[in-house]
């Protein structure tokens, strides 16, 4: 008699089948039908994520959007690629759905990023210059405009 | 009218989008519209639709809101939009515009 888990012990037999010791009395187990029903299992699952697999649009893409945008606004527009992907791949394949997402993820992350450089750097970029200009660091009267002048005789 | 007021092309072309749409104007529908509007003649990306209706938005020619999530489009939501009153004025003054130098390039014979 092996010891499997703690409520339960089981023993196997030449006739192929377990014999499972439970808490609440004995189950004989065909260890045939068993493993037949859990190759089948395993076929149904296998078949369901590969089916689920195939109408799914290349993660590697999302990627991008999120790095890029907020979770709604990302989520939105992943959700209308995806949308538009499971279209295409049951009206052309796999192959060309794949081309058609890359591509628009390619080509929409241009005015995406050209957004997000304008939100996220240039506002950063335009609050120091004017923090520079207002406290006289640039300008014509300010002492880096003095050097540049001092630099200009030096060089002349 | 400001600079700023005036529609670009790829703005009237997306007012327009969402003229016909009405009450079904997404992400996806927009961008399927605008292809048809535009067939062939320019590239359509979703993203430039979506930074260009973020930009209309900001100029209150369009208004969004998110709707609930949906199996199809793997439990993401969808941003709706719709035109503002502002945004259907702006399109019928691009139209005029668009007519006006229509018919004047008709008038020299420029048009068969």
């Amino acid at each position: 008699m092996r010891k499997g888990k703690a409520a339960w012990t089981y023993q196997h037999t030449s006739a192929g089948l377990y014999i499972v010791q439970a808490k609440h009395g004995v189950i004989a187990v065909d260890t045939d039908q068993l493993r037949r029903r859990n190759v089948n299992r395993l076929t149904t699952t296998a078949k369901a994520k590969s089916k689920s697999l195939a109408v799914m649009p290349p993660v590697n893409a999302e990627f991008l959007f999120h790095f890029l945008l907020d979770r709604q606004h990302s989520d939105a527009i992943i959700g209308d690629l995806e949308e538009r992907y499971r279209k295409l791949h049951k009206k052309f394949g796999r192959r060309r759905a794949n081309f058609w997402y890359w591509t628009q993820t390619v080509v929409s992350l241009r005015p995406i990023m050209r957004a997000w450089v304008k939100k996220v750097v240039m506002k950063p970029v335009v609050g120091i210059v004017t923090w520079a200009v207002a406290k006289g660091l640039v300008g014509h009267d300010s002492w880096l405009a003095s050097v540049m002048e001092l630099w200009k005789k030096v060089r002349s | 009218m400001g600079k700023g007021d005036y529609l670009g092309e790829f703005e009237t072309l997306i007012l327009t989008a969402l003229m016909i749409l009405r009450e079904n104007a997404y992400g996806m529908t927009i961008h399927e519209q605008m292809e048809k509007l535009a067939a062939g003649l320019r590239i359509v990306s979703l993203g430039a639709v979506y930074t260009t209706l973020d930009r209309l938005e900001q100029k209150g020619y369009v208004t969004s809101w998110f709707g609930g999530a949906t199996e199809e489009r793997g439990g993401r939501s969808k941003r709706f939009f719709k035109i503002t009153g502002c945004g259907e004025l702006a399109v019928k003054n691009a139209l005029q515009v668009a007519n006006n130098m229509v018919s004047g390039l008709r008038e020299i014979g420029g048009m068969a």
